[in-house]
């Protein structure tokens, strides 16, 4: 449970004192990655693709990581705790106002990686009537606002009410062909239509328009890895056109082509994070997607590739227990699942609730009732773990955990 | 069993964890409807500092001083794990809570009563330290009065347990002195008498102590025997018996020690309660007894008395783990794996005391069956709650090499595990 919280600390370094963690975290790097670009201008704005909820802290915080004043804002960090990069942080978010336009979007977009998105949609903001759209560095710092509101907006609804995608909508309608944030509004709003939506039409409108950005953004950066990064996360994107279709040849067909300018990146540049991360994330996506086309073993085997990417992220652990639980294999799923729990956020509370459904599809309830009780002790507000708890408890006649969970959900406990 | 159906409402413990809400007491000094009978310590505690009664029940469970940082640690609430009672901030303090620590702030001014009264409910919320920093056993004359000798009891007691856990010192002069000077006829004279009997036997092995204590406490029964009810009979001549049992015991007398347990337990039972009160402290005083028998029974080589105790002494104190965390010893003595699993799984649904060691207990069992990635886990657990713990940390260190074998990929992270707990036991050593 909470035993590994000095590895979760070393692991989660880069996000709470920007310093080096423990090799084999992606996130890690990737936020180191984009704070070093807040130092210096970059030729492409082209970011990080790894997205992190903005409650990534609070789940930090509840694996046991002290961070209680920096949960929304890093300046909450005492002066005497703060490493000189958490220094140079801050600093930067005090000097907000002077900073030239490529530092504010650098800096937004290290606050997003970093999990404080309501402080960086705050900033963004502040600035959102004096923006001109045919800026690139302006279009960018829409489009960093724009994120943070579908973030913030999806984390508080619950993800059960309809999104306005009009910000986004308005970077697309308002930048010019070639414009790096064209592209990522683009892919944003692909996703939004496809999995919260579910309008293909509009999906597949929205991934010609990207077809078109990505083409025109390519032939600026021919022979380059920015070349193949952008194709690369075209195909993994537009994929999500012939999924809605449930067309299984089409996804694996734009999959593998993701998959071969991911290669491509690479090899181009090997040294270029970027390029690594995409690989990262394309695995991520091969997982889900073999996933559902029901070729398990292929899904191990992607999950397996990942984690080799990066064995100290708990996300790759749980795609590897989600291709084992498909696949039938509970025993080893639910170790693969408490190999997430070692690590830390993100997703805790999953790999706990997940560990407890293997167990208790398995049969071993208290195993099973042991692993449900740590999810909810880590998301109580999450009912998953609540309801599956109290099947398991009435089901073998456990009046102990019924009885708590009874008084929790009715509040009677008091007057009993 | 359920205790305690007709108390006041109690002010909400915002944790997630069923152990918090059983021992919510340590936090609010509220009962729970479903309590551990250690936890009316608290209760009765409160109420004789509130009455100013010096005579209220008595649970004779003293909890360890890293109980109350354990329970914190486990229920995810760091913010009760102050170091005064005073301390813990405004907004968590309920409305008997506040009591306290008006009485706290104003202790030096307090009388004898109130002042032995307030050192006994800190005691029991686990605050023995500042028991420690409000008293001075050497500025107390337990001759003086009643009140006197318990404030000096209080006081010695939290010097006592303080040392158990290696912090600061004790001598046991105090509480002779207590126990000879206090004023005759006084149950604290008893109280302290049979303290000192179970010191010289647990902690020093001294049988010449034992005798004397013993023959002194008895000497102490008798005379005040005219004034007692039946019930206080039954329950003081019960403690008597399983303290003083020490002294056949460390003779190797098996027959006496089986008389004197007979007795006891035959008077734990029997006692008649005559009030709800009366009958937690009759359940209260039959738990350990029974766990005694059960040790007993160990020690005579009848393993299945001993199962037989331990389930009557789970079923008196349904909700504390500690009985649970034996049976699964004496399970697991008789080979019986998975019954030993199940009772220390039942321990850790129940939280504190005892939580690290039914982790590492549950985490021995896993690994005997041959599951070391659950071993693991249960090992981490057990030094989640408890950081400096030694045996966890040996035995995941030597387990994580294995880890690797579940899965070819495993290797970077038993790597980290291996690494990380072997710089823990470097720096304990």
């Amino acid at each position: 449970m909470l035993g590994t919280t000095e590895l979760t600390k070393l692991i989660h370094r880069p996000l709470t004192e920007l310093e080096e963690g423990l090799d084999g975290y992606m996130h890690g790097r990737s936020a180191l990655y984009m704070f070093s670009k807040t130092r210096r201008e970059s030729e492409v704005p082209l970011w990080a693709q790894r997205n992190m909820s903005s409650l990534y802290r609070v789940s930090l915080a509840r694996k046991g990581l002290d961070l209680a004043e920096a949960v929304d804002d890093p300046r909450g960090v005492p002066e005497s705790r703060r490493s000189p990069e958490w220094r140079e942080l801050c600093a930067l978010i005090d000097a907000w106002d002077d900073l030239p336009r490529w530092r504010q979007v650098s800096l937004a977009r290290a606050l997003m990686i970093m999990s404080y998105h309501r402080l960086a949609l705050d900033l963004t903001e502040k600035l959102s009537r004096s923006l001109d759209p045919m800026d690139e560095w302006d279009a960018q710092l829409m489009l960093a606002n724009g994120q943070c509101r579908v973030v913030l907006h999806f984390e508080a609804a619950g993800r059960r009410t309809a999104y306005d995608p009009k910000p986004l909508s308005q970077i697309v309608a308002r930048t010019p062909t070639a414009s790096f944030a064209r592209f990522k509004a683009l892919n944003h709003l692909i996703m939004l239509y496809a999995q919260l939506v579910q309008d293909e039409a509009a999906a597949a409108e929205h991934a010609a328009a990207m077809a078109d950005c990505a083409r025109a953004l390519a032939e600026q950066h021919k022979g380059t890895a920015v070349e193949h990064l952008l194709m690369s996360n075209l195909y993994r994107v537009t994929s999500m056109v012939p999924f809605m279709r449930q067309d299984r040849a089409g996804v694996a067909a734009e999959m593998a082509e993701a998959e071969a300018h991911a290669a491509a990146a690479v090899e181009a540049d090997p040294d270029e994070f970027l390029a690594t991360e995409n690989l990262y994330s394309l695995c991520e996506t091969r997982t889900r997607e073999a996933i559902w086309i029901g070729d398990l073993d292929r899904a191990e085997e992607a999950a397996k590739r990942l984690i080799r990417l990066t064995p100290l992220d708990s996300k790759a652990w749980i795609e590897l227990g989600e291709a084992l639980y498909k696949h039938g294999k509970l025993e080893a799923a639910a170790r693969a699942y408490i190999t997430a729990t070692w690590l830390g956020p993100p997703g805790l509370d999953i790999a706990y609730l997940m560990a407890g459904q293997c167990y208790g599809a398995l049969g071993e309830d208290d195993l099973a009732k042991h692993y449900l009780m740590a999810s909810f002790a880590h998301d109580d507000e999450e009912p998953s773990a609540a309801e599956a708890l109290r099947d398991i408890s009435e089901s073998t006649g456990d009046d102990l955990v019924t009885g708590w969970l009874e008084a929790l959900q009715t509040g009677t406990e008091a007057r009993q | 069993m359920t205790h305690g159906s007709e108390v006041a409402p109690t002010p909400t413990v915002e944790s997630p964890m069923l152990g918090a809400r059983l021992n919510g007491i340590y936090f609010t000094l509220h009962p729970g409807p479903r309590m551990p009978l250690h936890a009316y310590r608290c209760e009765f505690g409160y109420r004789a500092m509130t009455q100013g009664d010096l005579r209220q029940f008595n649970i004779q469970r003293i909890m360890p001083p890293s109980f109350r940082t354990n329970l914190c640690t486990y229920a995810r609430l760091p913010e009760y794990n102050v170091a005064n009672a005073e301390d813990l901030p405004d907004a968590l303090q309920s409305d008997r809570w506040r009591e306290l620590a008006e009485r706290v702030r104003r202790f030096r001014g307090l009388n004898r009563t109130d002042q032995a009264t307030t050192a006994y409910l800190l005691g029991a919320l686990g605050f023995y330290d500042e028991v420690r920093r409000l008293t001075d056993p050497d500025g107390i004359d337990p001759s003086a009065s009643e009140a006197d000798a318990k404030l000096a009891y209080y006081a010695v007691g939290a010097r006592y347990v303080l040392f158990l856990e290696g912090n600061g010192d004790y001598s046991s002069e105090k509480l002779r002195a207590i126990a000879e000077r206090a004023p005759p006829g006084t149950r604290i004279r008893i109280d302290a008498a049979l303290y000192l009997l179970v010191q010289a036997a647990r902690q020093f092995n001294d049988l010449a102590a034992v005798e004397h204590w013993a023959q002194f406490a008895r000497a102490e029964i008798d005379a005040i025997a005219g004034e007692l009810t039946p019930f206080e009979q039954d329950i003081l001549i019960s403690r008597y018996n399983r303290a003083a049992s020490f002294e056949p015991y460390m003779k190797g007398d098996v027959a006496k020690v089986t008389a004197m347990m007979d007795e006891g337990e035959e008077r734990a039972k029997r006692a008649p309660a005559g009030c709800r009160e009366e009958e937690i402290v009759r359940l209260e005083n039959l738990h350990p007894l029974l766990e005694s028998r059960s040790k007993e029974a160990i020690w005579k080589g009848r393993p299945d008395l001993a199962e037989q105790w331990l389930s009557e002494a789970i079923a008196a104190d349904p909700y504390d783990p500690k009985p649970r965390i034996e049976l699964g010893e004496l399970l697991l003595s008789l080979q019986r794996l998975e019954e030993a699993l199940a009772s220390y799984h039942h321990a850790i649904r129940l939280g504190p005391p005892g939580l690290p060691i039914a982790y590492f207990m549950a985490g021995h069992c896993y690994e005997q069956l041959g599951r070391p990635h659950l071993a693991a886990d249960f090992y981490t657990s057990a030094l989640s709650i408890d950081p400096d713990g030694i045996s966890p940390a040996e035995r995941l260190q030597l387990l994580s090499p294995k880890l690797s074998g579940e899965f070819d990929i495993l290797g970077p992270v038993s790597e980290r595990i291996e690494s990380w707990v072997t710089e823990r036991l470097q720096d304990a050593a």
